[in-house]
């Protein structure tokens, strides 16, 4: 397993260096302290939210309220932190509002039956209403200046959110390929009616996952949040996009069973790459709009082919 | 007879596999041609090859004396070759005048729907499927009907060969005459026909002709009179296999009571009793709609009982679900292992050990050494053949798939397992292999619970056969002195003449 997973990543991988190596080139200042800071504290939200897609996906769900969620979680934290709460109340509030939405998406989809695209398709408007509503659509600012704690640097390239984002990856990937629950999850995706031929709680399972996921999207709206010092209710617009491509690119499969907390950790600095560095070489954002879905499709394209050759090759 | 076909000297190879090795096939005009092999002997690439959905590496195809050549599944089909694929390839929702015009619609710009419902019907009337309606949903037709459709769809009108893949592996054996009266009729209209089957017994009944395959090569061909069930199962496995059915030994621990089920009624189940004891194989028979596998979900909580008791080595058992079967030993190994068993992403060790995680943790993690250990020792013990305990089960036959689901009970110490249909699929070699293992699991103590639906299988392998027509248990017999004459006639009047 080590092996071929090993092997499915290589080529994320390798373009994510190729593509690093020849930004450095390009622009020299890719390799710039500030510009290696910021890439990778905003990188670190997408990629903590990628983490939680990971599980979803591979289970044989999709999350499509993320970037609702994010908001939701961010403005909520300002809210409390606004209303004089100390940081720390502020951020485990995002944090709970968020695993709050994902166990609601989990039990909207195994209660009633609806498949979770529907269900977070739903979401994804109801949230982002209820976000708008809340802050009648105006930003939360004027917070205190403990508020972007979460967001600060430690040292050199080093900053709060990517330790998080690493401490996150590690978890999940220790949770998926060491625990009962990992493989639970992976079993569901795979195949759902034997898991429960196996005596698999499937439906706990499914809610537990789905909240982790709302969870994470929460933690991500909360340093969303602290990097821009407010709550935005149109924050994170489109987000679950980025979030699932990067999934993807890192070789996840729409249809469950397969895919990787390292691999959807390429995928997303692979995007977060891609999109700082045409800025800097000044490619503009439309172009940058037309590169970014190119690079999802040839990634899919490439998993596909993979999957045939292995497929022929095995008969 | 003409020839309608000639297939000469036809290879195809895959990358590390020579699946078909200079193979020559030829089929007459009124002839039912009988393909046998076991699986990955080549019977699929060969028919896949005819049906222009895979180009051969060498050989040419003749249609009556004309050399032809096919670029892709349309030509063949032009051609009038029509194939019935085992999995099915019918849309669903669409309805059965739909589905056979599906590709070929009448009509310039609007759908001639009446045309299509009219010779809907005549294609169906002529292979006995009449009662059909063309209007119906596919969806809500059961599989015999579903089969005639396929076959209907694949001959159209112009049809004059015909491949069926495995058509009764799905069919319950009460279906299986009017496929066969199907065939006939077809037959006796000059039409030629492959027949690729698993099934040795059908043999002599429809086919005339045999042509066995092995290893991508044709080792034996002659006239279906000639083709002994022996001579069949030598051909087919290049070894002699021995018995099909181990030596039937008496119920370990004298067949002490290990699952007793009263009064139980689930699904269509009416008022079932059952016993099963340790060391004891006991067959269930029965038709289609008989409630079969209705018994075996209920026994393992996937179908909530209205009333009765089951009780597993004496201690009463309440089944929310699954989960509480698995808890007290009990393992299913249901009728369709790839939708309903195997995690087919996963690997041999990870499926084998997904029923008993629980017994792997250390803290909070799992001890994957030990885990690995313990899935290794019973792959070995079973004779599973794997690559690695990382391949992934997609990868394995369908015996050693089968055999990786009854490993996965091992490993939880099923004291019961309940069996829907465990050899459907497999080969015959494989076949004797499982049943070898379901005996040795019976002398170690364990109960086994099968159910099938072909009867020499149950008469072979079991130490008693409970009957089940229409949800009830009308008859429980010893295997030893039980044949299928008793059993059909059971199966099908519940023994309302008997008794």
């Amino acid at each position: 397993m080590i092996g071929s997973s090993f092997r499915e990543r290589v080529l994320p991988l390798a373009s994510l260096l190729a593509i690093s190596i020849l930004l450095a080139i390009a622009a020299p200042e890719f390799l710039s302290q500030d510009n290696l800071l910021d890439v990778l504290r905003r990188g670190s939200a997408v990629a903590i939210a990628a983490v939680g897609m990971t599980l979803v996906i591979v289970m044989g769900e999709i999350d499509l309220s993320v970037g609702s969620v994010v908001a939701l979680s961010g403005v909520v934290g300002a809210l409390v932190a606004k209303a004089g709460a100390p940081v720390e109340l502020a951020i485990a509030a995002g944090i709970g509002c968020g695993a709050l939405a994902g166990a609601l998406n989990g039990l909207l989809v195994t209660r009633l039956g609806i498949s979770s695209f529907i269900v977070t398709l739903g979401t994804l408007s109801a949230l982002r209403g209820l976000t708008l509503e809340l802050t009648s659509g105006v930003a939360v600012g004027g917070l205190g200046e403990s508020y972007p704690r979460i967001a600060s640097d430690v040292a050199g390239p080093l900053s709060v959110p990517l330790l998080l984002c690493v401490a996150v990856a590690v978890l999940a990937a220790v949770l998926m390929r060491r625990t009962a629950f990992g493989r639970h999850v992976q079993a569901i995706g795979s195949n759902r009616v034997a898991a429960e031929l196996c005596g698999i709680r499937v439906d706990r399972t499914r809610v537990v996952v789905f909240t982790m996921a709302g969870a994470l999207a929460g933690l991500a709206g909360m340093i969303v949040s602290a990097i821009v010092i407010s709550g935005s209710p149109t924050a994170a617009e489109g987000l679950e996009l980025d979030v699932i491509a990067a999934v993807v690119i890192g070789g996840a499969s729409l249809q469950g069973g397969v895919g990787t907390i390292g691999g959807s950790l390429i995928g997303a600095a692979l995007m977060q790459v891609l999109a700082n560095g045409s800025s800097l070489v000044g490619i503009d954002d439309f172009i940058q709009k037309i590169v970014t879905g190119g690079v999802i499709v040839a990634a899919a394209a490439f998993d596909v082919y993979r999957r045939r050759w292995r497929l022929t090759s095995n008969q | 007879m003409t020839l309608l076909l000639e297939m000469r000297g036809i290879s195809k190879s895959y990358p590390g596999v020579q699946a078909l090795d200079r193979v020559d096939l030829d089929l007459a005009a009124g002839e039912v041609h009988v393909i046998a092999g076991e699986n990955g002997a080549g019977k699929s690439t060969l028919m896949r090859v005819l049906a222009g959905a895979v180009s051969p590496d060498a050989g040419e195809i003749l249609l009556e004396g004309h050399p032809r050549r096919f670029r892709g599944p349309r030509d063949a089909l032009a051609a009038g070759i029509a194939v019935v694929y085992q999995e099915g390839s019918l849309a669903p929702h669409l309805t059965v005048a739909e589905n056979v015009f599906l590709g070929r619609e009448p009509g310039r710009v609007l759908l001639d729907r009446k045309a299509m419902r009219e010779r809907t019907g005549e294609l169906l009337a002529r292979i006995g499927g009449a009662s059909i309606s063309p209007d119906a949903v596919v969806d809500e037709l059961g599989v015999a009907s579903r089969q005639l459709v396929e076959v209907a769809r694949a001959l159209g009108e112009e049809g004059r060969i015909l491949v069926l893949d495995e058509p009764t592996a799905s069919l319950t054996l009460a279906e299986v005459p009017a496929l066969f009266e199907a065939i006939g009729s077809l037959r006796a209209r000059g039409m030629g026909i492959f027949y690729i089957s698993h099934r040795l017994e059908e043999f002599a009944r429809i086919g005339d002709r045999v042509t066995v395959l092995r290893g991508g090569r044709r080792v034996w061909s002659g006239a279906v009179q000639q083709a002994s069930i022996q001579l069949l199962v030598e051909q087919m496995a290049g070894r002699s296999p021995g018995e099909l059915f181990p030596e039937r030994a008496p119920p370990g621990e004298g067949g002490a009571p290990l699952l007793e089920v009263r009064g139980l009624c689930a699904g269509p189940l009416v008022d079932v009793d059952l016993r099963v004891g340790r060391g004891e194989i006991v067959g269930v028979a029965g038709l289609v709609g008989s409630g079969r596998s209705s018994l075996c979900r209920a026994l393992f909580g996937a179908l909530p009982a209205r009333s009765g008791t089951i009780a597993l080595d004496g201690a009463p058992l309440v089944l929310r679900g699954p989960a509480d079967a698995v808890r007290a030993g009990i393992g299913l190994v249901p009728e369709d292992r790839q939708v309903e068993a195997l995690a087919l992403h996963l690997g041999v060790a990870q499926n084998v050990t997904l029923a008993s995680l629980d017994l792997f943790r250390r803290g909070i993690a799992l001890d994957l050494g030990r885990e690995r250990a313990r899935a290794a020792a019973i792959a070995g013990s079973l004779a599973i053949k794997h690559r690695d305990l990382e391949q992934r089960v997609a990868e394995l036959s369908g015996g050693n798939q089968q055999k990786v689901v009854v490993a996965r009970w091992l490993c939880r110490e099923a004291r019961l397992l309940v069996c829907d249909e465990p050899a459907r699929g497999i080969d015959v070699g494989a076949r004797a292999d499982l049943f070898a293992l379901f005996a040795r699991l019976a002398a170690e103590g364990r109960g086994l619970l099968v159910v099938s639906s072909a009867l020499p299988e149950l008469l072979g392998l079991c130490h008693r056969i409970v009957v089940l027509h229409r949800g009830r248990a009308v008859a429980d017999l010893d295997a030893a002195g039980a044949d299928e004459r008793t059993l059909m006639n059971l199966m099908s009047l519940g023994g309302a003449e008997i008794s």
